[in-house]
């Protein structure tokens, strides 16, 4: 039986040094690794012994892309120790800095990274030569997710002003008024984007997935919610470690997330949009429904479309928060430490990212485990390699391997947040 | 999100040129940018915007538009004697093979972003970029001193050419 080897020595375009393996025997995918070799860089272990008012800012660190989304896992779960409940202002602007990074790093996604693929383009350079109007676009929308990080977080990269308890400083209610026109001009260009990622021409492929994300009675999901699932699970946070484990696979330093069963299942904007589209506000369900995009989406390469209309929501999230802002009295809550175990669950742009801490009564972490996104869907992701070369195995191993790519960007995956560059090796026997 | 960070607190004024450290102080020599930018700050002042930058290519073409003249200073890992500065313009065609550590975002760093700025007719009248050949990329690396060596010349041409293009007396 004829087998083959399809080989990609460097993906671009993903965040983190990886690679792909896959091998087929006649019509048939015998093999399919993600393989991640970026090294293991300790995180867990090195908040051992650290204060817990320390963790937002050490988890930070971890990425680039997200630092917002480690900042409010972390300071979450340590306020849930110290049984500590944030509300008013400090909530809403922990909820408008989360918009902030959404826009950032959806938008450098759709039209950076993603697109290319779609418009059959091999990177942002040939589509700022190609469309040059669209690219200016996305710098600026982009821009404006930046400016709410800077001015909520400090700066735009590993945002220093998030702490336990709120913030050290809070911004001004001019400052914030500030963001008001730029914001309605990025929330027009959002609703352009779903436009625009509607019409591209998209693969036929629709997978059975386990969805997971965070629901929220009224909101769409950022900081807080039940952990519900599309095959019925509704949880606490508190239980995610009894029904989710970690194994360890030789061909990664990442760690793969799968249900106590063993079962891959996929968290991220599909997720969150599938199992929350009646939380979008009108003016995200319109853009959908303007395009005729369906309220449960199951072809992952329609993920773009989806990242755009999460774009849509977080503009006028933030347009909401920024006109109801009433500057608050104290920028946090004084918050002791108390022995215990704690939580957090947040949505970074990539999906659920769970932590867990443990500290003494001096405030001491004990403690810490960490499971990003990327680490929750590196199962799903061989799985719809496996699936979609099964699917398109006549295709010409060129054209075969660039969708292959594009299936693994489908995730936007950060491997730096697992463990950074892909490889991909692709063997038909 | 990675991006830039501006420290300077001439934020409003008018830019008439900028300076942006590239690079990433937790992995060593990468952070020579960042370490020199803030070295040249010190010297500065408040004179020159100075942005640091983690190797976001998208938000590089933020800091340096409408600029006449940005300079921009990055680590360079291409088997170069260890300290040694190269200096090149953007406008240079095609631009030199300078192989960068790893840690842009996306793979979308600093060539890149000039590549995309040239095809959007954003880039800076004039972008001088200044890298240092580093050696040691760990996580938690300490600078090497061959590198550290360099900053005190690389800052002196930079005064240089701030003075030569009439942005300082």
């Amino acid at each position: 039986m004829k087998s083959k080897t399809i080989k990609v020595d460097y993906l671009a375009r993903v965040e983190g040094e990886g690679g792909l393996y896959i091998k087929t025997k006649g019509a048939e995918v015998v093999e399919t690794k993600l393989n991640i070799f970026e090294p293991p860089r300790f995180f867990e272990a090195f908040l051992g012994g650290r204060h817990f008012s320390e963790a937002p800012d050490i988890t930070a660190r971890i990425c680039g892309i997200c630092p917002i989304a480690y900042q409010m896992s972390s300071i979450h779960a340590m306020e849930r120790i110290c049984g500590v409940k944030i509300d008013g202002q400090l909530r809403a602007l922990r909820r408008l800095i989360y918009c902030g990074e959404w826009i950032e790093s959806h938008v450098l996604h759709i039209y950076m990274l993603h697109a290319p693929d779609f418009l059959g383009l091999h990177d942002a350079i040939q589509i700022a030569k190609k469309h040059p109007e669209l690219v200016k676009k996305a710098l600026r929308l982009k821009k404006h997710g930046n400016d709410i990080v800077n001015l909520v977080g400090g700066r735009e990269i590993h945002p220093i002003n998030a702490r336990v308890g709120g913030f050290y400083k809070v911004p001004r209610k001019t400052e914030m008024k500030g963001l008001t026109e730029p914001l309605k001009w990025a929330l027009e260009a959002a609703i352009d984007t779903v436009k625009f990622t509607a019409k591209l021409p998209f693969p036929d492929f629709e997978q059975d997935y386990n969805f997971v994300a965070l629901r929220h009675p009224d909101e769409y999901p950022f900081n807080e919610g039940r952990l519900v699932s599309s095959k019925g699970m509704d949880i606490d946070i508190s239980q995610y470690e009894d029904h989710f484990q970690e194994e360890h696979m030789a061909h990664a330093n990442a760690l793969h997330s799968v249900t106590k069963s063993g079962e891959n299942y996929l968290t991220g904007p599909m997720a969150r949009y599938n199992l929350n589209y009646d939380r979008l506000p009108e003016v995200a369900k319109q853009a959908a429904r303007a395009v005729k995009f369906p309220k449960v989406c199951r072809n992952p390469f329609q993920s773009i479309v989806i990242r755009a209309i999460e774009t849509v929501f977080a503009c006028a999230e933030a347009l909401r928060i920024i006109d109801e802002y009433e500057e608050p009295d104290k920028p946090f809550v004084e918050i002791e430490p108390k022995a215990g175990v704690g939580y957090g669950c947040t949505e970074a742009p990539r999906g659920i990212l769970f932590h867990k801490y443990r500290i003494d009564e001096k405030g001491t972490i004990q403690e810490a485990k960490i499971v990003p996104p990327t680490s929750q869907n590196q199962r799903t992701i061989e799985s719809d390699l496996r699936h979609y070369v099964e699917k398109y195995i006549n295709l010409p191993l060129d054209k075969l391997t660039w969708q292959c790519e594009q299936a693994v960007r489908n995730y936007d995956p950060c491997i730096s947040c697992a463990t950074h560059f892909l490889k991909l090796k692709i063997d038909r026997e | 999100m990675t991006g830039g960070h501006d420290h300077d607190g001439a934020r409003g004024a008018v830019r008439r040129a900028v300076i942006i450290g590239v690079g990433n102080e937790n992995r060593g020599d990468d952070g020579i940018g960042i370490i020199t930018a803030r070295r040249i700050r010190r010297v500065l002042g408040d004179t020159i915007p100075i942005f640091e930058n983690d190797g976001d290519g998208a938000a590089l073409i933020e800091q340096w538009r409408s600029a006449e003249l940005a300079i921009v200073i990055d680590a360079a890992h291409g088997g170069d004697r260890i300290g040694q500065i190269k200096k090149f313009s953007a406008d240079e065609n095609p631009l030199p093979a300078i192989t960068f550590p790893k840690g842009s975002t996306h793979n979308f760093g600093l060539i890149e972003a000039v590549e995309t700025a040239q095809a959007l007719g954003t880039l800076p009248r004039k972008l001088i970029i200044y890298v240092i050949e580093g050696d040691s990329f760990a996580f938690g690396a300490a600078v090497s001193p061959e590198v550290l060596e360099s900053v005190g010349p690389l800052i002196e041409d930079i005064r240089l050419l701030l003075r030569r293009e009439g942005f300082t007396a």
